[in-house]
């Protein structure tokens, strides 16, 4: 399985952060657009209420220099025959009452004034040298081609121009002209001039937010104002349209200049951004006044509050994290001591004990199994010790028991150094630390050897005593008795009644006579030894009934004779020869033994002994050897 | 140290005296050649000059061995008077404007006509109903001073139609405040003009001379008799970077444009780069119309032989003026 790249604290921490994270910033992506929706609503509404209202504020300031425009109309209206001088007097004093009136020219129609001169027109301005007069009814200015006097005598109204350069007055202007009538009759026209600088100042002056602005459109949509001085004059709300190729903004135009007002969003030609425009008529003017404020300006609050929004979310998840930083910690503190504790007690600690876990909860719980298991495996332990010391001494005690049973077995060889004239050897293999087989062979006198092989029924250590018990009682008997039989029916009489066990064991006696090579034998239920002959040819030596020793009280033992001749080797063994079996369940048979006999090479007994219990494990293989296995070879020298 | 700084400076002062003896060579030897002379236009600085202002700011009259002043006109100065008068070496007029002139006496020569086709309209607004010149029957009319308003005159007489004359100045105003019906323009000014009040052009009705087989030659170059036949040299060197003038104009409009608001930002002119783009677009259009590039500055018999019959008509002259002593193109007459 892949392994956590993080560990449990920093993927808690991460989990909330990110879940929190997300909530919040769902949130305030609504909650921003909400309030841009609002804010530009408002502002809509805010900006056409300023637009209107700074348009009535132009008209009323306008309203100025015409009604003082209209009242000089009036006052000359009544005067038909004043003198020049007071003409010229009426002129300043009315540049002198009207702040925003930049010059006054009263202008006579052709021949009306005085017939004897074409052009009459006193002109007063303003200057850095106080109210000045200027000459405009030069035949080169020619003043009765001008829009000013041409459009008030040609309309029969008045009415403001169109932004010119005002060649007498030498600045830009508009000039509201009215039309002067005398008598009755069309004389002339009376007119206003005012600075579009100061106009444009006045405009820039309207507070239309920080990066916002307003300007003022002629009835042909020129500029009179506009944030970029060099259009006033020079540049039509249409020549800006043409000029960016803006068809959006030439129908704006044409609105304006209608008298329509309204809110319209725009791409701002002036700084190129989009903007909100809103824009109303100058009453009484005919003029436009636009305001337009960049969107980013109006968004602003919308942009702070998303700011503050996200900053306060900042220190809200920093403060989370720190508050799920230290749950975590008192979480997993636990769990990590517990690691700790585990990897002691695998180290062998038992004395590992978790503590300062706080119990109550789960992972209390499971610091208090923990530690419940640590006592558990010490008391399993300690009994384990103690078993393990018992076993230890018991298999001390077989181990001994086995020394003194192999002790008691004759193991010299040769076990006769003085007799030359026959070989003989044997050995037992117990299955268990000790067994129920046994041999043994003694001179019963100076001319006769006795042999015997027994096997106990059963293994272990009652095998090993009952095995005990028959060889000194055989041993006894044999001493007693000439004839097998009757040794073996001693040693029976013996065992069967304080048999209560009812063990048995089963027995070959032989008794040798070293003068004339014969054996004579007997076999309590015990396997016919095997014979090779000096030709070579393996068979059994006959042996007939007989049950084992301990079993009835009569066993009906008979007695066998053969002659040996020199060569002769006899092989004596118990069923743990035969009946070993291997891997596949076959057992190791008395025909393998009498082929194994027949084939080997004649030895000394203990070689031949070995080679036959190699053989044999040949067969089983690495089977575990089940029975007690006692092998006696015995062999007329030469 | 001291001897290195010492060398560089020997080194700075020998490349300076050797540029002070080119420019001095140079200066001098352009000096002596050129010829002090003065154009006066027949109207403000716009890019209906554009040419001559091309010719000036690209170093072709300087090229031609000329320095030339440029006079710009505008309402009440007449270039045909200042050139009677001697204020000027050239001038541009208007082809109608100097044959009156010189079948009346005054020896004014025409040494190129670039305008080829008259550029000059009524105007009036489409919900007026005129439909015809017919019926501007006594409607007021704008019309300008001068030579300007001949043509208006003679189209009024000769379809007997009686208007009501308003002088017409610089401004459309008038006609916008609906203080006249119908208005004069030029097709490459006032009638952008209009455009540019926001007035669309689906919006106004346009009369243009024309169509109406008053096809009148506009603006031409002039001189005096007298100069042109005592320096008949400055004059061809005149008239052919004036021409070069007009077709580098035509090659480069931008750069074109430049140099006429940079004289139209100095005059403090009431225009913008838009119109003034416009204009020379038309510009285009009227001066190669017929001739094409290198035919700039003919004047066709056809039309010239219009003129007189107009004037002669109206009664303005009592005889035709002979093309042939009227139209001296220095250089020669193209086969």
């Amino acid at each position: 399985m892949r392994p956590h790249v993080l560990k449990l604290r920093a993927r808690f921490v991460l989990f909330v952060l990110a879940g929190v994270g997300l909530v919040s910033l769902a949130m305030a992506v609504v909650t921003f657009y909400e309030s841009r929706e609002a804010l530009v609503e408002a502002s809509q509404e805010h900006l056409y209420e300023m637009a209107v209202g700074q348009a009535a504020e132009m008209a009323r300031r306008l309203v100025r220099v015409s009604q003082a425009t209209e009242d000089l109309a009036n006052s000359l209206e009544v005067l038909p025959d004043i003198k020049p001088d007071k003409i010229n007097q009426l002129i300043k004093i009315y540049i002198g009452s009207t702040r925003r009136i930049y010059g006054i020219a009263v202008a006579y129609m052709p021949y009306t004034f005085d017939p004897s001169r074409r052009l009459y027109s006193p002109y007063f301005h303003r200057s850095p040298q106080g109210i000045v007069a200027s000459k405009i009814d030069s035949d080169e200015y020619n003043y009765p081609r001008h829009d000013w006097f041409l459009l008030p005598v040609l309309l029969g109204k008045s009415l403001w121009t169109e932004p010119y350069f005002g060649s007498g007055g030498g600045i830009i202007m508009s000039t509201y002209c009215a039309p002067l009538v005398q008598n009755g009759m069309l004389k002339g026209a009376v007119v206003s001039d005012i600075s579009l600088k100061e106009l444009g100042e006045d405009v820039q002056h309207l507070s239309v937010g920080r990066f916002g602005y307003a300007f003022l459109l002629s009835r042909q949509g020129a500029f009179l104002a506009a944030p970029d001085p060099k259009m006033v004059m020079r540049d039509t709300i249409f020549s800006v349209a043409e000029e960016m190729n803006r068809p959006d903004l030439r129908s704006l135009g044409r609105r304006m200049i209608r008298g329509g007002a309204g809110v319209e969003r725009i791409k701002d030609w002036h700084m190129g951004e989009a903007a909100w425009l809103a824009f109303a008529p100058v009453q009484g003017v005919g003029w436009s006044l636009g305001v337009l404020v960049p969107e980013s300006e109006v968004l602003a609050p919308a942009y702070e509050l998303a700011q503050r929004q996200g900053l306060l979310a900042m220190v809200a998840l920093l403060l989370l994290s720190l508050v799920v930083w230290l749950l975590v910690m008192s979480l997993t503190r636990p769990l990590q001591r517990l690691a700790a504790g585990a990897k002691r007690l695998a180290s062998g600690d038992l004395t590992t004990k978790v503590e300062d876990v706080r119990p109550g909860d789960e992972v209390g719980d499971l610091a208090n199994s923990f530690n419940t298991m640590v006592d558990d495996l010490n008391s399993y332990v300690h009994e384990l010790t103690a078993t393990t010391a018992a076993k230890e001494r018991i298999e001390s005690e077989l181990d001994l028991a086995r020394q003194i049973q192999m002790s008691i077995l004759p193991s010299t060889y040769p076990a006769f150094p003085e007799h030359e004239d026959f070989d003989l050897f044997a050995k037992t293999h117990p299955a268990r630390e000790v067994g129920g087989d046994f041999y043994d062979f003694f001179f019963v006198d100076e001319n006769r050897l006795a042999f015997v092989v027994g096997d106990v029924s059963g293994k272990g250590v009652p095998a090993a005593l009952f095995m005990t018990v028959s060889r000194t009682l055989i041993k006894n008997a044999a001493l007693h008795h000439p004839d097998p039989v009757e040794v073996l029916d001693e040693v029976n009489a013996q065992i069967m009644p304080e048999n209560e066990m009812c063990m048995f064991v089963t027995v070959f006696y032989g008794l040798y006579d070293l003068k004339n090579a014969k054996l004579i034998y007997s076999s309590a239920g015990h396997p016919a030894p095997l014979l090779r002959r000096g030709d070579g040819s393996v068979e059994p030596i006959p042996v007939t009934g007989g049950m084992a020793v301990g079993v009835f009280d009569q066993m009906g033992l008979t007695k066998g004779e053969i002659s040996l001749e020199p060569g002769d080797t006899l092989l004596v063994y118990t069923d743990g020869l035969d009946e070993a079996v291997n891997s596949a369940d076959e057992q190791y048979g008395l025909q393998r033994i009498k082929d194994w006999l027949a084939a080997t090479e004649l030895a000394d007994a203990p070689v031949m002994i070995d080679r036959l219990v190699e053989a044999q494990k040949e067969f089983t293989g690495d089977l575990e050897q089940f029975d007690d296995l006692t092998l006696l070879i015995f062999r007329r020298r030469n | 140290m001291q001897i290195d700084r010492k060398h560089k400076r020997s080194v700075a002062h020998f490349i300076l005296a050797l540029l002070a003896a080119v420019s001095l060579v140079t200066w001098s030897g352009s000096a002596r050649a050129l010829d002090k002379v003065s154009l006066q236009l027949h109207w403000v600085h716009q890019a209906q000059f554009a040419g001559f202002y091309m010719a000036q700011d690209s170093g072709l009259y300087k090229e031609a061995g000329l320095e030339v002043e440029i006079i710009p006109g505008g309402p009440g100065i007449d270039p045909l008077d200042n050139l009677r008068d001697g204020k000027c070496d050239f001038a541009t007029a208007w082809l109608i404007g100097a044959v009156e002139c010189r079948a009346k006496g005054t020896p004014f020569v025409l040494l190129a006509q670039l305008i080829q086709r008259s550029a000059m309209l009524l105007v009036t607004f489409e919900d007026r109903d005129i439909d015809s010149i017919k019926e501007m029957e006594s409607q007021r009319v704008g019309m300008w001073g001068g030579h300007f308003n001949i043509l208006p005159r003679a189209l009024f007489k000769r379809e007997n139609v009686k208007i009501r004359r308003i002088p017409q100045n610089v401004s459309m105003a008038p006609l916008l405040e609906h203080a006249v019906d119908v208005a004069s323009a030029m097709y490459y000014n006032e009638y952008h003009q209009l455009y540019q009040a926001g007035v669309d052009y689906d919006e106004l009705k346009v009369f243009e001379f024309a169509n109406l087989g008053l096809n009148f030659p506009e603006d031409g170059i002039y001189t005096m008799q007298k100069f042109r036949q005592s320096k008949p040299d400055i004059c061809r060197r005149f008239v052919q970077a004036s021409l070069q003038g007009w077709r580098l104009t035509f090659k480069n409009p931008k750069r074109a444009l430049q140099l006429v608001m940079q004289r139209v930002g100095a005059a403090n002119l009431a225009s913008n780069t838009a119109h003034q783009r416009w204009m020379l677009k038309a510009m285009q259009e009227l001066i190669s119309y017929r001739v094409g590039q290198q035919g700039l500055g003919e004047l066709s018999s056809v039309d010239f032989r219009l003129v007189n019959k107009v004037l002669t008509d109206q009664g303005l002259i009592s005889a035709p003026v002979e093309m042939d002593t009227f139209y001296r193109p220095p250089g020669g007459k193209r086969p």
